[in-house]
């Protein structure tokens, strides 16, 4: 039999690769996965994101970095839209190190991503002690907390608030959607 | 100033006035919302599902209902895909009693609902031991399971059982996506 033996991935081979391509690519564990681009919401949702985590976090221990940072999760490579890092980094590093929160603005391509294999990329890396995802099409998200060998999994809506004790900050979810108009609509009362 | 002051929808006022719809509605604890119609991917794993349940629950005191009954909450009122109850009810009821494991498969257009507000709601629902919510898309589950309180949550891919231990069963996730082939179907392609 003539059985084309394919070189297996791995992080180095990766890393590697990826430096030489014109356009950043994550590593799932088994292959490259071109990054693509995102909706204007998507694009408003991380800005805002960045803009309360820079404001909050100025002057204190920590910095957040992203959508251009990427992390080595497990055995994937991943460029979170947003990380928060609390150590010394190398600025010419293209590797955010220790990360201890993550933020990913769903998209409608990435989702499942986003929910099922980064859920479990992040749980990977012991420095993340929180997982946030935050919705695209409506004002809410699904926060992930490090609870021992497990995440502990809680929702926010509208009305409420993001806590983030690992960092010492909160924000008020609706911050992040600021200038996004959704619409709600249905029945009137019997 | 001439407000015109509506009147609020209760669970009781809900449920008389969906009594007199032609098709189910549920209501998310502020108003009624219409179910729609879903995939035939949806209809293929909602389907494999239930016959998983139900040939493993056979002679025992539990088993699946779905998607044509209700839960409820203290503040919503949910059609889920799936329920399964151990609980004896007459064959006339249409709300269920002390559901035990609820299912949702997801669809993008109500994919918040089952990730951020059913979430919330089932969790609060003190009977509900596990959440399991199955992609419409690609063989992968996130499963909610109560632990003091809160949701700790586990994702599933394709190799992976879907463990009911509340139940007594446990059968592959791939069970659930039986004669369903994602790559060849999604571009219409042969």
């Amino acid at each position: 039999m003539n059985v084309v033996q394919r070189q297996r991935w791995t992080i180095a081979s990766f890393l590697a690769w990826e430096e030489r391509q014109e356009r950043p690519w994550e590593f799932d564990g088994f292959q490259p996965v071109a990054m693509n681009g995102g909706s204007l919401n998507h694009d408003r949702i991380t800005f805002r994101l960045h803009q309360a985590l820079d404001a909050r976090l100025a002057g204190r221990g920590c910095q957040a970095f992203g959508p251009h940072a990427k992390i080595i999760a497990g055995r994937s490579v991943r460029y979170p839209d947003a990380v928060v890092v609390c150590s010394p980094q190398r600025g010419t590093s293209a590797l955010a190190d220790r990360p201890v929160v993550v933020f990913e603005v769903l998209s409608p391509g990435t989702s499942r991503t986003d929910r099922i294999d980064k859920l479990r990329d992040y749980g990977e890396v012991a420095t993340i002690r929180r997982y946030v995802i935050l919705e695209q099409d409506s004002i809410a998200a699904a926060v992930f907390e490090r609870a021992g060998d497990a995440w502990k999994a809680t929702t926010l809506t509208a009305e409420e608030v993001l806590d983030l004790p690992e960092i010492a900050i909160s924000v008020p979810l609706a911050e992040f959607y600021a200038g996004i108009a959704f619409s709600d609509e249905g029945p009137e009362p019997a | 100033m001439n407000v015109v002051q509506r009147q609020q929808w209760t669970i009781a006022s809900f449920l008389a006035w969906e009594e007199r719809q032609e098709r189910p509605w549920e209501f998310d604890g502020f108003q009624p919302v219409a179910m729609n119609g879903g995939t035939f991917w949806h209809d293929d794993i909602s389907a494999n599902l239930r016959s998983a349940l139900k040939s493993r629950l056979v002679g025992r005191p539990c088993r699946p209902l779905g998607p044509n009954v209700k839960i409820r909450s203290a503040h919503s009122v949910r059609y889920p895909d799936c329920v399964v109850t151990c609980t004896r009810q007459p064959g006339t009821s249409t709300i269920v009693e002390a559901p035990v494991v609820v299912f949702e498969v997801l669809s993008p257009s109500t994919s918040r609902t089952d990730r951020i507000d059913k979430a919330r709601e089932y969790l609060e629902i003190a009977s509900i031991m596990r959440y399991l919510i199955l992609e419409q898309d690609s063989v992968a589950a996130t499963a909610y399971q109560r632990d003091s309180g809160a949701w700790r949550a586990t994702t599933l891919t394709k190799d992976d059982a879907l463990a009911l231990p509340e139940i007594g069963i446990s059968f592959p996730l791939a069970e659930c996506y039986a004669g369903i082939e994602f790559d060849s179907a999604a571009d219409g392609a042969t």
